[in-house]
């Protein structure tokens, strides 16, 4: 488990990451959302022992990560513009890693090469941005550590790609409880695939939750109501967000399915239907709790 | 272990990805050893083959002399070209070894892995060093093949090859881990490389400026021997100069032992501090100019004061005025201030950012410059007390003909002449310990340094003294006075009779009569010889050279101001006699320290000398006996005045030359008689003569005509001279 306890990082005058406090569980996929300059990557460095933190601390099962050779075995970090030495091929930059790595495996490397189509003995820098991000990604899961952080890594992958990796990581979940810890600015890309996630927005992190648990505790419920009778009226349920167009009255309401539905029928209606939110649609919502106009924050 | 393989598996890689440095080395080092060795073989075996074709004669064998040319390639002290080699690599080596830590993405690839920092920069540390070693090894075996093809036995200069190689990889250590700390105290390449420029040229700079002011604004500074100090001192505070000045020691067979061991702590200390900045550097200091903010103000305030200082220098070198000065001062602080800033935030609008540093720096500049231009320490005014001297050394700065080079055999067995400063000679051997006349010449220096304007009060012997007293901790304080001998004539006669100051003025009181093999004697002016002897009986040059000695220590200023030289002689060493041989064998009749040095004044008074040389058969009275004089031709000129052409140069003066001709054997007779030559007046600083030039016209047995100057003493123009001259200006002037 990866634990962060009011980190903060500043850069001169720039507080980068504000005390942010943030679990991670193993064998889950935890995405890491927020605007550009909200502090992923800086978190992201920070977790990796790039950076030292001014204040707080980052560890892995209770070890700090900073300088410590046995935390920093346990992850492998794919930066948004991972290094590859000079000329180097990809088969040059598994040699080197696995120097690094001692549990590399060079035999799934091979093979995921082979799938991903991609010529082992050419040099990385006449790939395409796409293809060097597929290079990346498959030295970290080869090198077969516990987490794996990426920054931005399915920035530049094509759909395809994107949902094979995501297949990878699944697969690596599955079998060997990976822990990948995902930076993005697009939720839509995340949606899919994390069970947690965080939001960071100037350094400071707005919340942190279960995918799931918001889903099922959050919906939008369209209804028509009797005539005389106004939304803002019901009671018995958390309502968070109310629109009207007509008749046609657009609430978004916290709670279960069935205590909305139970109550919903209650109140006969003329109609009604509970959609499931989207995860953008529940950071608007969560966050406008909060007090932000995600609106500005989100795309 | 699991260690030791990681580390042994990560410098395999390190190098695989130097692989560019490793050809780059390479191929610096095959072009400027096995190549240069080659062409330098080359180009001796023509030379001596030449030389032996032309007839001369050649003290070595082509063996020996290839043999040292090649041990002169590969040895420490006589390869140049290896100093340039090594400064330029270890700049290379260094930056490219740690560069990655200026750029982000690099950093997050190297500081990510599971492996520590410490362990990261020794294996990039070393691949740095290693690469170039191994390239010089390599090279410098293929050298020793090279020179084993023209005969050169590899076993005689292996161990030399050796030598060298461990002296330049040192200096080639300390110059890349210099390299390496600015890299560390940078996120910026360029600014990396001008960090190393600073930390190269920094104190010889700061050396150069100092050394500037105090010959600027000192009257009585001593450039010499006083820059010489100053940038020993800063000097060796650069890699880069420290680096030559031992291999300048080398070369010249001074002492570098406590130098070289310096320079192993010094590279160690900067190794050490490397790998320190390197686990303290944050990784986010990758694009930034500094990568630790404490440094900035350090560097800035030194490079500030140093810009403010030269401008300063400059400015007044231009024009010495206060204004200039000032001006030239604010100037170099603002334009440096300004430039660091830029460099600092890589941002044009924060030229200011530091307005109160730059204000403080400037004014303490000014201060500098003030403090210097105003003496305001009292560095001229510096008179020690005498009890506070150990020695003193003192060249009076007016015995030009003392010559201090030396004769000495090079490593081809050459015969070759070495210069010898004369301050450093006399500052060496002289070790007055009686203070008082130093002292009071220095008092009296001080006194006409001190003047602000000077009235012609009839003072005589200007001259430049240069005295250097040992204090009694050791110190070394040295100044210069120009002034009037004339003024301090009773602490120069005391001088003069003083037997330290003798030895360490005349090199001749220190030879032993062991040491001579052959005097050399002579009466010449303007090039022409007109007596010459040469002795080479073993006692009769140690009775000569003992006679000699006692008589110039006896010699006085009461004499000097009396008589005049009539001859010169010198005492030759083997070395010197082979050399003088030499030459003249081979018809080098016109080298300088054959035709002239060496030799030293032969006065009337010097009785015993002159006795034991008429006991050979020499006489200096009868130098003109068998010379053939045709003509005396005299000349003496007066001064005309000129109306001017303008109001601002209402008159200017110029002077007339006439000469009076003299054919009849009675009055050439006289004139010789009275007449002193050139070169013998030219060696007594007191010797007053009268204005009229004697140029006497004689004429060889061969026919040839030649012409030899002399004048008249003080008070001494023969009657009819005067006449004959007055006659001849009454001439022209009508």
């Amino acid at each position: 488990m990866i634990e962060a306890a009011g980190v903060t990082k500043r850069f001169d005058d720039i507080v980068a990451v504000d005390h942010i406090n943030a679990t991670i569980r193993d064998g889950s996929v935890f995405g890491l959302i927020g605007t550009n300059g909200a502090g992923k990557s800086t978190f992201l460095r920070l977790a990796s022992g790039v950076l030292r933190p001014d204040e707080g601390s980052i560890t892995i099962d209770g070890e700090t990560i900073f300088e410590n050779t046995r935390a920093k075995a346990r992850f492998f970090y794919i930066s948004d513009e991972q290094y590859f030495f000079s000329n180097a091929t990809p088969l040059e930059m598994m040699e080197y890693y696995s120097i690094v790595y001692p549990k590399f495996d060079r035999t799934r490397f091979h093979k995921l090469m082979k799938n991903f189509e991609l010529n082992e003995k050419r040099m990385i820098n006449t790939f395409s941005k796409g293809m060097k991000k597929q290079v990346s990604v498959i030295c970290g899961v080869c090198a077969n550590t516990d987490y794996l952080f990426c920054d931005e890594t399915f920035d530049g992958l094509d759909p395809v790609m994107r949902q094979t990796v995501k297949s990878i990581f699944a697969n690596d979940m599955e079998e060997r409880n990976l822990t990948p810890i995902i930076a993005s600015h697009n939720l839509r890309e995340l949606e899919d695939i994390c069970d947690h996630v965080g939001l960071l927005h100037k350094g400071g992190i707005l919340l942190s939750r279960d995918l799931d648990e918001m889903k099922l505790n959050i919906h939008k419920l369209q209804c028509v109501l009797k005539p005389g009778m106004e939304p803002e009226k019901l009671t018995g349920m958390e309502i968070i967000k109310i629109e009207k167009r007509g008749s046609l009255s657009t609430l978004t309401v916290r709670g279960s399915r069935e205590e909305i539905e139970e109550r919903m029928k209650g109140v006969e209606p003329i109609f009604f239907e509970l959609i499931p939110l989207s995860l953008e649609e529940i950071f608007i919502s969560e966050t406008e709790v909060a007090g932000y106009d995600i609106k500005k924050l989100i795309l | 272990m699991i260690s030791k393989n990681l580390f042994f598996k990560l410098e395999k890689e390190e190098w695989k990805r130097k692989l560019w440095l490793a050809a780059l080395a390479f191929l610096a080092f095959f072009f400027a050893l096995p190549v240069g060795m080659a062409l330098n073989l080359s180009n001796t075996a023509e030379r001596y083959d030449e030389m032996v074709e032309s007839g001369q004669i050649m003290l070595v064998s082509r063996a020996e002399s290839l043999t040292q040319t090649a041990l002169n390639y590969v040895s420490a002290s006589e390869n140049g070209m290896m100093i340039f080699l090594v400064m330029v690599s270890a700049v290379v080596c260094g930056a490219a070894s740690f560069s990655y830590l200026h750029n982000k993405k690099k950093v997050d690839f190297y500081h990510s892995i599971p492996v520590k920092r410490p362990m990261i920069f020794s294996v990039a540390f070393l691949a740095g060093i290693l690469i170039p070693a191994a390239a010089y090894a390599l090279n410098l075996l293929v050298a020793v093949g090279v020179a084993a093809g023209y005969s050169v036995s590899p076993g005689e200069i292996l161990p030399l090859a050796a030598e060298g190689w461990a002296f330049h990889m040192l200096y080639f250590w300390f110059l890349y881990s210099v390299t390496v700390l600015a890299m560390m105290m940078t996120g910026n390449l360029v600014v990396g490389l001008l960090g190393t420029m600073v930390f190269f040229l920094y104190f010889p700079a700061l050396g150069a400026v100092i050394s500037g002011y105090f010959s600027t604004f000192f009257k009585t500074y001593l450039p010499l021997a006083g820059e010489r100090r100053i940038m020993d001192t800063l000097g060796r505070i650069s890699p880069a100069s420290l680096y030559l000045m031992v291999y300048n020691g080398l070369q010249s067979g001074e002492g570098t032992a406590s130098l070289i061991v310096a320079s192993v702590i010094a590279a160690a200390a900067v190794t050490a501090l490397s790998v320190l900045l390197y686990q303290k550097r944050p990784s986010e200091a990758a694009g930034k100019a500094m990568a630790f903010p404490a440094s900035r103000p350090v560097i800035r305030i030194a490079l500030v004061v140093l810009l403010a200082l030269s401008g300063g220098l400059f400015f007044w070198s231009l024009h010495s005025a206060n204004g200039w000065a000032v001006f030239g001062v604010v100037t170099g602080a603002v334009l440096c201030h300004c430039i660091v800033e830029i460099i600092y935030h890589f941002d044009f609008r924060k030229l200011f950012t530091h307005k109160l540093q730059l204000a403080v720096c400037t004014v303490a500049s000014l201060s500098v410059l003030f403090c210097f231009k105003n003496d305001w320490l009292g560095y001229d005014a510096y008179l020690p007390e005498a009890d506070q001297v150990a020695e003193a050394a003192i060249d009076l700065g007016n015995d030009y003909w003392i010559s201090y080079d030396q004769i000495v055999r090079d490593e081809n067995g050459t015969l070759v002449r070495k210069y010898r400063s004369d301050l450093d000679y006399q500052f060496e051997q002289m070790k007055i310990t009686d203070l008082q006349p130093v002292l009071e010449i220095a008092s009296k220096g001080i006194e006409y340094s001190l003047k602000e304007e000077r009235e012609d009060q009839g003072e005589e012997y200007w001259t430049v003294v240069s005295i250097q007293y040992t204090l009694s901790n050791g110190r070394k304080v040295q100044r210069r006075y120009n002034m009037p001998l004339s003024e301090a004539m009773d602490a120069v006669k005391e001088l003069w009779q003083n037997a330290q100051f003798q030895e360490g003025k005349y090199p001749i009181l220190s030879m032993g009569a062991e040491e001579a093999v052959r005097a050399e004697y002579r009466v010449s002016s303007s090039g022409t010889t007109l007596q010459t002897a040469a002795f080479s009986s073993k006692e009769q040059v140690e009775e000569l050279l003992q006679a000699y000695q006692e008589e110039l220590r006896m010699l006085d200023i009461e004499t000097m101001e009396k008589e005049n030289p009539v001859a010169q002689i010198r005492f030759l060493n083997e070395a010197e006699a082979a050399y003088a041989d030499e030459k003249r064998k081979n018809d080098e009749i016109y080298d300088s320290w054959v035709q002239d040095c060496a030799y030293y004044p032969i006065y009337p008074s010097f009785t015993r000398t002159l006795e034991l040389m008429e006991q050979a058969g020499i006489d200096p009275e009868t130098v003109w006996d068998n010379v053939q004089v045709e003509e005396i031709t005299i000349e003496d000129s007066y001064a005309v005045t000129e109306k001017g052409s303008s109001d601002l140069s209402p008159s200017s003066e110029r002077y007339v030359f006439y000469q009076v001709n003299f054919r009849s054997q009675e009055e050439i007779e006289e004139i010789l008689q009275t007449a002193v030559l050139g070169e013998n007046f030219g060696m007594n600083w007191l010797a007053e003569m009268e204005f009229p030039e004697i140029y006497i016209t004689i004429r060889n047995e061969n026919g040839s005509q030649e012409t030899v100057s002399a004048k008249f003493p003080k008070g001494e123009i023969p009657d009819f001279v005067s006449q004959a001259l007055a006659a001849e200006r009454e001439n022209e002037r009508q």
